[in-house]
């Protein structure tokens, strides 16, 4: 049976006596469907791109809010949007145009695939997620919703409503960098996402997240505070030392797998290499 | 087996069929609509790109339940719009199609681009098509038409008015330009 609710309520009374399948855009849950079909049968369905609640995007004084329902497409034509460029540019790389007009940033978090471009640029900004169900609702760290690859937290009954991202993380310095063979409608090979909070000429904070190095989205705080006090416009070689220091952390932690894409070594090589780029591209190139 | 009405091309049409089947599979084989082309089946190739609600969206990965309250428009319904049929002479023109089989994908998708020109600069309609392959081209006769059509739209707003001195001289654009100018559809053929 196919439920297409129409609000957040009817789609939690879904959820809790049906256990449905939720589909938001369908554009993963619907690759090569023939092949597919056999492994869902007797499913019940939950389309929730029409409910209403979930297709807001609100600023708030504590920072973001945006609907799970939301596609790629909306968050990069979004102007309000332009204060968080890296998850406007994840969403702007991912797939093409078709994709991004179905693909909905709660089904990218649901699927928790580690190469989800969108999840790797909310882990740096340190997004939250708002989850409901008709026992309630509750908020998660999305890097603690998602527990591994196709794995989260979710409980059959639950559903992402809505993804927070801070007020810190707006109006910083951000930049997502993605590695892939053909431009973007293949599966990111690493993707790399770097945000900075520059004043006075000096980084006060920094956040990185690195996806598809391992079976969930890498975050070292520790080698991201190596960043803050860094003074622009200072020695080229100091920037460049903390910017190699930290990509090297970065590629140290990372756990890549190999497969038909890339081998792990090489994968471990370029999550080093897109770290320090996107660095050094906040710090050298800038054009706010 | 669950009865659905769509609507398609403006008109209402009513299938009987598993909710989970492909909108591609219904719209070829349920509606004989053959024009939409089926590659991958991955929501790679975009050849069964179709519009939604004017957006292009890949039918291959569209369960048809998903659409029941959607306008869908497929490539037999563009026929008529002139940004399409300008996009069609200069395909034509430029030898812009092959073995022809991707054709109806890219121009769903390019007469989507060029209705919303303030999402697309002059220059970068073809970012459009990153979710369409064709594999004989190159895509160099693709992008050549591209650009027959935009230089048709630019010049056309530069002489706007009767007194238009056109410097287009392509089909593409000339079909565009009376089209625009006379509210109605001119195709050259």
């Amino acid at each position: 049976m196919w439920y297409s609710a129409k609000d957040l309520a009817e789609a939690l009374e879904v959820l809790s006596s049906e256990r449905p399948v939720v589909v938001g855009g369908g554009t993963d849950l619907f690759v090569h469907w023939p092949r597919r079909k056999p492994a869902f049968d007797g499913r019940h369905w939950l389309d929730v791109h029409r409910v209403s609640e979930l297709r807001l995007v609100n600023m708030t004084a504590e920072g973001i809010v945006i609907g799970a329902a939301v596609t790629a497409a909306q968050l990069w034509q979004d102007a309000r949007l332009n204060a968080v460029p890296a998850l406007q540019q994840a969403a702007r790389v991912v797939g093409g145009w078709q994709i991004q007009n179905r693909a909905t940033l709660g089904g990218n978090i649901a699927n928790a695939s580690p190469a989800a471009d969108m999840v790797a640029a909310l882990a740096a900004l340190d997004a939250r997620v708002e989850v409901a169900s008709q026992r309630g609702t509750r908020m998660e760290r999305l890097t603690e919703l998602i527990t591994g690859p196709k794995r989260t937290t979710l409980e059959p009954d639950e559903l992402i409503t809505r993804i927070h991202l801070p007020s810190w993380a707006v109006g910083m310095r951000q930049v997502f960098l993605r590695l892939d063979q053909r431009g973007g409608t293949d599966i990111s090979l690493v993707s790399a996402a770097v945000a900075l909070r520059v004043e006075d000429d000096r980084v006060r904070q920094a956040s990185i997240a690195v996806g598809a190095a391992g079976p969930v989205p890498l975050r070292l705080p520790e080698a991201d505070a190596h960043l803050v006090g860094v003074r622009l416009g200072g020695p080229a070689e100091d920037v460049e030392g903390v910017a190699d220091r930290i990509a090297r952390a970065y590629a140290e932690a990372a756990r890549p797998i190999t497969d038909v894409r890339a081998s792990a070594d090489y994968r471990r090589a370029m999550v080093e290499v897109l770290v320090r780029r996107g660095i050094r591209r906040l710090l050298e190139e800038w054009k706010g | 087996m669950n009865n659905l009405s769509l609507s398609i091309n403006g008109q209402l049409q009513r299938v009987a069929c598993d909710p989970l089947t492909p909108l591609a599979d219904v719209l070829r084989d349920g509606l004989r609509l053959t024009g939409t082309k089926i590659g991958c089946r991955t929501g790679e190739c975009g050849a069964c790109t179709v519009l939604l609600d004017g957006e292009p969206v890949l039918s291959c990965l569209l369960p048809v339940a998903a659409v029941q309250d959607a306008k869908i428009q497929t490539v037999e319904g563009l026929a008529g719009d002139p940004r399409f049929e300008a996009l069609a002479s200069a395909m034509d023109a430029c030898g812009g199609a092959q073995c022809g089989y991707c054709t109806p994908g890219i121009m769903v998708t390019l007469t989507a681009a060029l209705r919303q020109p303030d999402r697309f600069a002059p220059g970068e309609y073809e970012a459009a098509l990153k979710n369409n392959l064709c594999r004989c081209t190159g895509y160099r006769a693709i992008r050549e038409a591209i650009a027959q059509v935009t230089a048709g739209l630019q010049s056309q707003e530069m002489t706007a008015g009767p007194a238009r001195n056109s410097t287009a001289t392509s089909e593409g654009a000339e079909a565009l330009g009376q089209a625009d100018a006379l509210g109605k559809v001119a195709i050259p053929r």
